[in-house]
């Protein structure tokens, strides 16, 4: 096995050490948000690797909302690169992680049509597909109409699922009901095809895949009972039982009602400072996300050291890169609208106050 | 030809009442590449709804509308007839025919969808109810217990777990009945105590609790044949209605079809409208056009009203222009190579079009490693009959039919130069070789040969990189000037050194040796002085050293590989003639009295030759291709001149 994987990863690992040694610094995020306004923002970002693609429209055009679309095609390229090159049995892995930004961009047009915003305002905040996007989005936002743009989507994997929540949709007129059937079910398929991969590879996808999960299954149960007061069934039917270091056993917990500070610190005895994050839920939970995001990084970059030839290297790239251009994105909002540091520094993956 | 077609950016303000005849003007001949400059809008922030963006919106429903009617019509899908589409159909006009015609259509279609959905749901109903229909009791009864709620539903399979668990702190029953395609019809059951909880629970794990229709009672088992019943009787339902469908089809297909092209017309040029800057009274267009086209738009501009404003920038080829869209120009001889060149990637604007130099040096790479006077002509037959489509098995070549031509066009050129016809090397006088009795004079040609394509690579990137005023990479990168001399000065100083018979000074080039050397490590300090950045070494001394000294030995690895790179081109020559020679040795032990069997196995050597040894060798003359020779000059990256064009046809 190790042998194969050797050759089955050499040109992926060679590629995405490339991709990898391209990602932004501290120092370049320091210097990013050191810039007074937009344009040198943007003029200094396009010194980076995100130059080329911040060339595609003219300074003129470039405000903030465009440039984070423009960006955002690296990592829809990064995708491609890196499942092309990948070894076929991780393929269809990749493809179902890849997935999660048709799911975000199904959930933005049906926030697109609950909003009755037009197409040429929904494009911009879509994932940028390009030819590989099959949803009609235009089409759905178009429609005007939810369960129109839900009829839409028969023969892809999501009518099944929305059908099933189109019910509750209709008697609620709410869309919580169907963005919370599209989470569930993204999450476990994905889930499901970590099993299908080679045991060396599961170790690894798990770590990664499963702290990402276990991060939204947190988030997803603290807000549902802190934000929206439901009952401890309806948490636990809008949460998953499987995570890499949270369990079943927790979430039943908060579920149940029990202290979320003391889980918290259970689950993550080295995080710092939950008890002072947490003394109010409703502004702590935003912090506390981002300090599991960094957790993640941090696990992402791990997994660039030791054993070369495994699905860590690809997919922490991807994990990376996506919250590489997250920041990027809070950043040029923030750029856009003058924001000063300590009011968008806690937004951010990367530590600029350190 | 050498460089993408010249471009020159235009802009034009045009009064509003001119709009739609400037959007045609611009449309026609292909000549004109639209830039998006909506952001350029006096009105932007107002409150007031754009028009044309209203006008998008309700083209784009009529479509949507109008090819659902033609699909429930089962229209196939027809081009237009050929016609220009002179102005834009009024919204009003189309949505009153699309409605006329839908108003017909669609109570028809809604009567035949609202039964097939009346189908889906009586098959899901029978679907609950058929795990119960050995129970021989009232289904109202078992559904309205006294002291238990009950919820007979169906739900994602997946959920029944995580329901189950949701439970846990109430008792309860949850049986899953059947579970098919992910669906799962299940039975849960708890006290009316615990109502509640078993609601909320249920609601949020999706399940779908049974509704039966009016008109349905009884036990299960009579729930279940009446639900079959009412199923066979919609279905005859469906066939009743589809007979007036047949009828409106053959009386509306012609005139729906060209309203459909009518509106996708509007459609298009209402996207081209958006994309123009609006002041308060006029718009402003912006796209590129081809230079030799100028006089004439603005002539046809000019032509529908002197009030339109034109003002043109010609482009230069002087910088590293991103934005400016490319379209090559080649002769129309040289145009299937364009696709060799768009495949690895399309040159920007500033950059040497190398389709040319592929149109002569693809198949002459190929030639030489397929030099066969029979081979080659049955190469130009194959590629004659894919091209003119009189064969179907060779239509799989498609626009690679002209390039199969010319390589076997040079391959029996090769043949004739190798005296070799259809692998029998004596019968005709070679008229330069034979490479399998020369094997190292091939080789040294072929070795020769590289070292020239490499040069003329490394002397056009240098071309290119002075043109956009590129003087750091000019002269110091690796593929420079610096690069060049080192690479012919340690070719000279290797043949001076090893073949003394030739007279060379060794010392001229071991003096340009060490320049180049010199040079290249330094190439980085020089690019980063030249560019004005700072600190000219980054990373320390120490560091520096050691990378000069890898990047050296890069650099010397990879002129020797490059250019031995090229043996293979002798090589393939030499297995050619051998190849074949193979078959003949096969053939002679099949049938050594060289009867049918001896012919057969020659036969199928020639098939094997042409066929595989042709594909190897044009993937061999690919590689070399793109890695030699554009590697080393050619970077891509250019944007594709897209054409504005009003007809559907064109962007369907």
């Amino acid at each position: 096995m190790a042998s194969n994987a050797t050759a089955d990863y050499a040109a992926i690992n060679a590629r995405v050490r490339v991709k990898y040694s391209t990602l932004l610094s501290r120092n370049d995020f320091i210097a990013l948000s050191e810039t007074t306004d937009l344009p040198s923002f943007i003029n200094l970002l396009k010194t980076t690797s995100y130059g080329p693609y911040l060339e595609l429209a003219k300074d003129k055009e470039l405000n903030a909302r465009r440039a984070a679309f423009l960006i955002r095609q690296r990592i829809s390229d990064s995708y491609h690169t890196i499942i092309n090159f990948s070894p076929d049995f991780v393929k269809f892995f990749l493809l179902e992680f890849y997935r999660l930004n048709e799911v975000n961009n199904l959930k933005a047009v049906l926030r697109g049509i609950t909003t009755q915003s037009s197409w040429d305002k929904v494009r911009f905040v879509l994932f940028p597909f390009g030819p590989d996007g099959v949803l009609p989005t235009q089409a759905m936002v178009e429609s005007g109409n939810v369960a129109q743009a839900v009829e839409l989507l028969r023969g892809t994997p999501y009518f099944k699922t929305l059908s099933f929540a189109m019910s509750r949709y209709s008697a609620e007129q709410n869309l919580f009901p169907l963005e919370v059937a599209l989470d569930l079910d993204y999450w476990r398929n994905l889930w499901k095809s970590i099993k299908k991969l080679p045991n060396e590879d599961q170790d690894y996808a798990t770590k990664i895949v499963g702290s990402l999960l276990d991060m939204n299954n947190l988030m997803w149960a603290i807000r549902y009972r802190v934000y929206h007061n439901l009952s401890e069934e309806e948490v636990i039917n809008y949460t998953l039982p499987v995570g890499y270091q949270i369990h079943d056993k927790e979430i039943r917990s908060i579920a149940a009602g029990a202290d979320i500070p003391q889980i918290i610190k259970r689950i993550y005895p080295d995080l710092q400072g939950v008890d002072d994050i947490l003394l109010d839920l409703h502004t702590g939970l935003p912090k506390l996300e981002m300090l599991l995001e960094k957790r993640i990084t941090e696990k992402c970059h791990d997994v660039f050291l030791g054993n070369p030839f495994q699905i860590g290297i690809p997919l922490g790239f991807l994990v990376l890169l996506d919250f590489e251009i997250r920041d990027l994105v809070v950043l040029l909002e923030a750029k856009a609208g003058l924001t000063p540091i300590e009011k968008y520094s806690e937004f951010l993956t990367t530590d600029l106050l350190k | 030809m050498f460089y993408p077609q010249e471009m020159t950016e235009i802009e034009i303000i045009a009064p509003a009442k001119d709009l739609l005849s400037v959007t045609k003007a611009l449309s026609g001949q292909g000549i004109f590449s639209q830039t998006d400059v909506n952001y350029l809008n006096a009105e932007k922030g107002s409150q007031q709804p754009n028009q044309w963006q209203e006008k998008a919106t309700a083209y784009s429903a009529l479509e949507r509308r109008l090819q659902s009617i033609l699909t429930s019509l089962d229209v196939q899908k027809k081009n237009p007839s050929i016609k220009e589409y002179d102005s834009i159909i009024e919204v009003d006009k189309a949505k009153a025919i699309v409605d006329e015609v839908e108003k017909k259509v669609k109570e028809i279609i809604d009567q035949i969808s609202n039964e097939n959905k009346h189908i889906e749901r009586l098959k899901t109903i029978l679907l609950q109810i058929e795990p119960l229909v050995d129970i021989d009791a009232d289904f109202t009864t078992l559904q309205n217990a006294k002291y238990i709620h009950t919820i007979l539903g169906i739900m994602p399979g997946e959920n029944v777990d995580r329901l189950k668990t949701s439970l846990a702190r109430i008792p309860h029953e949850l049986i899953t009945l059947t579970q098919k395609q992910q669906k799962a019809v299940v039975w849960l059951a708890a006290s009316q105590d615990n109502l509640d909880v078993l609601e909320r629970a249920a609601k949020s794990a999706y399940l779908d609790p049974i509704s039966l229709p009016d008109g349905y009672s009884g036990t299960p088992a009579e729930i279940s044949k009446s639900v079959k019943q009412s199923i066979l009787d919609a279905e005859a339902k469906i066939e009743n209605l589809k007979e007036p469908i047949a009828q409106i089809r053959l009386e509306k297909e012609k005139e729906l079809t060209e309203l459909l092209w009518d509106i996708k017309c509007s459609h298009l040029t209402t996207n081209a409208i958006l994309k123009f800057g609006r002041l308060k009274y006029t718009y402003i267009v912006v796209g590129w056009v081809f230079s030799n086209y100028v006089d004439f738009l603005k002539e046809k501009l000019k032509n529908i009203s002197q009030d339109i404003l034109i003002e043109t920038r010609a482009t230069k080829r002087d910088k590293d222009s991103h934005e400016v869209p490319i379209s090559l120009s080649n002769p129309k001889l040289l145009r299937p190579f364009q696709m060799l060149v768009g495949n690895y990637a399309d040159p920007k604007y500033s950059e040497l079009d190398p389709t040319p130099l592929v149109a002569i040096l693809f198949p002459l790479l190929f030639g030489t490693m397929f030099g066969d006077v029979g081979h080659g002509l049955i190469l130009v037959l194959i590629g004659w009959l894919s091209l003119t489509g009189k064969v179907k098995i060779f239509k799989f070549l498609g626009g690679l039919a002209p390039i199969v031509i010319a390589c076997g066009v040079m391959s029996t050129i090769f043949g004739f130069l190798y005296g070799s016809i259809m692998g029998f090397e004596h019968t005709i006088p070679a008229l330069w070789l034979h490479p399998a009795d020369e094997i190292m004079t091939i080789l040294i040609i072929t070795i020769v040969g590289g070292v020239v394509v490499l040069s003329l690579g490394y002397i056009i990137n240098i071309f290119n990189l002075l043109k956009v005023k590129d003087w750091a990479n000019a002269f110091f990168s690796h593929n420079g000037i610096i690069g060049v001399l080192l690479y012919w000065s340690l070719i000279g100083m290797g043949l001076a050194l090893a073949m003394p018979q030739f007279g060379l000074p060794a010392l001229p080039f071991i003096i340009s040796t060490i320049i180049g050397v010199i040079g290249i490590g330094l190439s980085e300090v020089f690019i980063r002085l030249i560019e004005g950045h700072r600190p000219l070494i980054d990373g320390g001394i120490g560091t520096y050293i050691v990378q000069v000294v890898f990047e050296l030995l890069e650099t010397f690895i990879s002129y020797l590989s490059n250019s031995l790179s090229f043996v293979r081109v002798g090589a393939f020559a030499v297995a050619h003639s051998n190849l074949i020679g193979v078959f003949f040795i096969l053939g002679e032990m099949v049938d050594p009295g060289k009867g049918v069997g001896y012919w057969l196995m020659f036969l199928l050597g020639t098939v094997f030759v042409v066929g595989f040894e042709g594909l190897i060798v044009g993937i061999q003359t690919m590689r070399l291709t793109y890695y030699e020779i554009f590697g080393k000059f050619f970077n891509g990256g250019g944007k594709k001149f897209e054409p504005l064009s009003l007809r559907p046809i064109d962007n369907d």
